[in-house]
């Protein structure tokens, strides 16, 4: 019988090899050559390094292949393959011993944080994995990984490519942290959604500074976790670099981590086979189990795990187009900003979940929704409900979101089961599950519990356990049967007895009604009482967020009341705030002159009653911003000041705007604006959009790293007969040189501004912009010009 | 084998770079610092620096050419540099992902706080670079820093420099196929030991 890796862990701790580096360097390997290029060159010495490691008693070896990818050599396939080739030699007289193939870092950043896509990166990872599955290795190692999204698109990569064990170490440093942000429990809880066999740490630290991280894993991880951290740090010494715990040191501290918990144990930079031989030595009789299987529910984000079921926590509702007229406009527009900035305010309103829903019937909801899903867990540190009922939007978001997310939603509907369980299975995620079947909404509180439980035995059938399943018994309005908020309540208790969590959409109480706030408050008020975990709500309501915090307290769920308090001063200072806004200002000339928006805003709602749109604008905005232009111009103001003021300018311009006819509403100057392809670098293209939309611009924001004909596409597309394009980097202008080439070529008579650190007049007339502009106040007047 | 070093730098061990600060808020003159102080706090409290650096040979060939651990290159003005030492310094430091996202959340949020918080970000890189440049320097005497991207010491140098520090692994820095480093407030130097 061929031999299990995963049935042999069930039984007894296994133990990594360590350094690969550190011991080939002794071997010879000179100082900056790739050591997977010695699979080729000196397979005899590789060989050997994988027979001392076996000799010491490590029966899991890492394959030679840590570096290795498409990209960073054009025979990867060779390399790979004579790593394997290595490691199975070394391995092939011993029974016990297992081979893992080895996954680096790919060594680019993904998007947004970096240049590369998230499915190019998947499919970077699977060319590596689909040679190593045809190869024939015991199981997949992915390790030194830095960031959560990398991971993801390596476990990906494995799982779709191959049927072997999954095996998953990350870098954490000393904030106990990733680099990108993830804590352990963010991180356990993706992994494990993701259904990795084995999961932990390596590198950067040394043995000691990984116990702290370690009893994070031990109190939320329910799959084995391995421990393979670096002799300490590398330092200086006489010329020679060293590292700072010896062989000893380092194994008194595996022992400790090995009576903690730690089923696998290994090293990493600077340890050698006599550290995983003194390593075995002290712990190879300790009494061995598999970690407890963790009873949490739990959802992520880049950057932490929320568990649920602790106490009440609210999902923002606000990024959802039912009912904003201003949002579905953002919506059709591809106005990301307007839906980021909901994103982040709700953040600061105190949400601890954003639901993000983008249901429109005139959009593409899954090109949209992967969209939405991207940009804003770019912005925000809360883990998001993707919300659709698309299963392909959600397809198309889960894969691509940064986390373990809620899943809203899947209902007691056989086809709904079947579209939205598999991707659970695939994808990891909690599920938000609406009690209503093919039959509609059972009208008493047992009947909804009788849905619950159906779902619960389907998701079973799929690997997918009760903790990842949260039931919305579902708010049917008092108005139409005042019956219906009693059958919602009873639900939620004999819910919540039967040890499922609970979610609520809380504002459908009231549909109908006026005054909607004062029964959605107290209904939340009762909900929270009979055990309701998730409230989907507005953070922005004063009634809902006192009710709150108030319960909290009265729950005695909030310790010495220091969440009220701190939400109660927040409050004061917010009307404090008012007040000093309500007192009379210099007038909306000089709030604009001095940059300051609140103000702005405050006067010109106030100007509106006694003044036309148009005479607001040409009186106090224009000679405003004129007069700021002037004063940069002079050196007298400078950049930080002038964009303060175009902000005023532009949130005054907005109010003015929207008591203006529609006809009137626009000016018809429009630019299409983008950093060119390769460059990441918006800082000076955001700085002319600001300005130009303070002087009554439409802007077309396409950001940063945009392909030509993306940019050529947009300007057609609008009509627009003005293109502003950025570069800050010498090398991105040929970018910018092949966009003014294909606007010249397929829209002649649109003319091409250009700016950017690297450029000048000349630079910009080789490559045959229209116009070159210093600054932005010298884009704005060209702008200007070309519109006169 | 080359000597490597690397650690942390806590952020109230850096000072922000004043000249830096000015010239990214395109200021001339006197200008009064205190405004921007909410958003140099923020900045502050995304910092996570972190340094690595290693002294290696430097070897000459003709015309400019030299190797300084990572394959030959011409550069005139790193040459006139080094004055012929016959050692480098090669260092990096990052402020760490919390800095991008904070800029990119910025961005979505206000091109005014965006472009200030952009400049101060940029200003306590240049400071770490100044506190990592003490740091390994120790008692050495070395010769002013000088930085891949300017003059002849060309941009494309950064690949080599950053995979001669091993600095995707220890620092979590890589580079795009046009040379931008991420994170973004990364920045690498070196320094001739006289």
């Amino acid at each position: 019988m061929a031999k299990d890796i995963l049935s042999v862990l069930k039984e007894k701790r296994l133990y990594f090899d360590g350094g690969t580096g550190t011991v080939l360097q002794g071997m010879g390997l000179p100082a900056g050559m790739s050591p997977e290029l010695w699979n080729i060159e000196r397979p005899d010495l590789i060989t050997r390094l994988h027979m001392d490691y076996i000799e010491s008693g490590s029966n899991i070896i890492k394959t030679n292949t840590f570096g290795i990818n498409a990209n960073k050599f054009d025979n990867y396939e060779e390399l790979i393959r004579a790593g394997i080739n290595c490691a199975k030699r070394a391995a092939e007289d011993h029974e016990d011993v297992f081979v893992a193939f080895d996954m680096g870092p790919c060594g680019r950043m993904l998007k947004p944080l970096g240049d590369m896509d998230f499915e190019d990166a998947v499919e970077l990872f699977a060319k590596n994995v689909r040679i190593a599955a045809d190869c024939g290795v015991d199981a997949i190692l992915i390790e030194t990984m830095n960031d959560s999204y990398e991971t993801k698109a390596a476990v990906l990569a494995a799982k779709e490519n191959s049927d072997l064990p999954i095996f998953v170490t990350n870098v954490y440093d000393e904030s106990g942290k990733l680099m990108t942000g993830a804590n352990p429990l963010a991180m356990i809880a993706m992994l494990e959604g993701l259904r990795v066999d084995a999961l932990g740490m390596n590198c950067s630290l040394g043995p000691d500074k990984m116990c702290g991280i370690l009893e994070e894993f031990i109190r939320h991880a329910s799959v084995p976790i391995i421990v393979n951290p670096n002799a300490g740090l590398p330092v200086a010494r006489d010329g020679k670099t060293v590292f700072t715990t010896d062989a000893e040191e380092f194994s008194g501290y595996m022992l400790k981590m090995a009576k903690m918990g730690a089923s696998i144990l290994g090293g990493c930079c600077g340890t050698t086979p006599e550290y995983i031989k003194k390593t075995i030595e002290k712990t190879n009789n300790l009494p061995y189990s598999l970690p407890d299987v963790k009873n949490e529910t739990v959802v992520s984000s880049y950057t932490h795990g929320v568990l649920i079921g602790k106490k009440p926590l609210l999902i923002g509702e606000r990024i959802n187009p039912t009912g904003k007229k201003k949002f579905k406009e953002a919506l059709k527009a591809d106005d990301i900003n307007y839906i980021l900035g909901e994103a982040v305010r709700q953040e600061e309103a105190g949400a601890h979940i954003l639901d993000v829903n983008v249901g429109l019937p005139e959009i593409d909801e899954p090109s949209v929704l992967k969209k939405a899903t991207f940009e804003i867990q770019a912005v925000t540190n809360l883990p998001l409900q993707l919300d659709s009922a698309d299963g392909d939007a959600l397809d198309g978001a889960m894969r691509i979101y940064n986390g373990k997310p809620l899943v809203n939603s899947v209902n007691g509907e056989k086809e709904k089961l079947d579209r939205i369980l598999p991707l659970v299975k695939k994808y990891g995620g909690t599920l938000i599950a609406l009690t209503i079947d093919e039959e509609g909404i059972p009208d008493t509180a047992l009947g909804r519990v009788a849905i619950a439980e159906k779902i619960v035995a389907e998701a079973k059938k799929y690997g997918i356990s009760k903790k990842d399943i949260i039931v919305d018994p579902l708010v049917l309005t008092v108005s139409s049967d005042t019956a219906n908020a009693r059958i919602t309540l009873d639900a939620l208790k004999l819910l919540k007895e039967r040890g499922l969590a609970t979610s609520l959409g809380v504002s459908n109480i009231s549909f109908g009604l006026p005054c909607r706030e004062k029964i959605n408050s107290t209904f939340f008020a009762l909900a929270l009482e009979n055990g309701l975990d998730l409230a989907i709500m507005n953070p922005f309501s004063r009634e809902m967020m006192d009710t709150y915090y108030a319960f909290n307290v009265l729950n005695n769920s909030d310790y010495v009341c220091g969440e009220y308090i701190e939400y109660a001063n927040g409050l004061e200072q917010s009307n404090e705030a008012k007040t000093v806004a309500s007192e009379p200002s210099g007038g909306l000339k000089y709030s604009v002159e001095k940059g300051m928006k609140n103000s702005a805003v405050n006067d010109a709602k106030e100007l509106i009653s006694r003044e036309e749109p148009l005479a607001i604008i040409n009186n106090y905005i224009v000679p405003a911003l004129n007069y700021v232009g002037e004063q940069f111009d002079k050196k007298k103001l400078f950049l930080p000041q002038l964009l303060m003021s175009a902000e005023a300018a532009s949130a005054a311009f907005e109010v003015v705007k929207g008591s203006m006819p529609s006809s009137e509403q626009s000016s018809g100057k429009k630019i299409v604006l983008a950093t060119v392809k390769g460059d990441i670098h918006d800082i000076g293209k955001n700085i002319v959009k600001v300005i130009m939309e303070s002087y009554g611009f439409t802007v077309y924001d396409l950001g940063k790293d945009v392909a030509p004909q993306k940019i050529l596409e947009c300007a057609l597309e609008n009509e627009c007969k003005l293109v502003g394009l950025s570069a800050l980097m010498t090398t991105t202008v040929p970018a910018m040189e092949e966009t003014i080439k294909l606007i010249k070529e397929s829209a002649p008579g649109t003319k091409v501004m250009v700016g950017g650190a690297v450029l000048n007049a000349e630079y910009a007339g080789m490559i045959n912009a229209d116009f070159y502009a210093k600054d932005a106040m010298e884009a704005v007047k060209l702008a200007e010009a070309f519109y006169a | 084998m080359i000597p490597v070093e690397y650690g942390c730098i806590p952020i109230e061990d850096i000072s922000i770079n004043a000249y830096e600060l000015k010239k990214r808020l395109n200021i001339e003159g006197e200008a009064d610092f205190s405004q921007f102080e909410k958003i140099a706090t923020k900045v502050k409290a995304e910092v996570s620096c972190k340094y690595v650096a290693v002294c290696t040979d430097v070897k000459y060939g003709e015309d400019d050419n030299l190797d300084i651990g990572y394959g030959p290159f011409k550069s005139r003005q790193l040459c006139k540099n080094l004055k012929g030492a016959k050692r480098i310094i090669v260092f990096a430091v990052t402020l760490g992902t919390g800095v991008d996202r904070l800029l990119m959340r910025l961005s979505s949020l206000s091109a005014a706080e965006y472009f200030v918080a952009d400049a101060v970000a940029s200003a306590i890189a240049e400071g770490a670079m100044d506190k990592a440049e003490e740091i390994v320097k120790k008692d050495m005497k070395t010769r002013p820093r000088f930085s891949a991207g300017f003059g002849d010491f060309y941009i494309e140098n950064q690949k080599g420099i950053l995979k001669l520090l091993n600095a995707e692994k220890l620092l979590g820095i890589t580079v795009s196929d046009s040379f931008l480093m991420s994170p973004m407030k990364s920045v690498t130097a070196v320094m001739g030991v006289e």
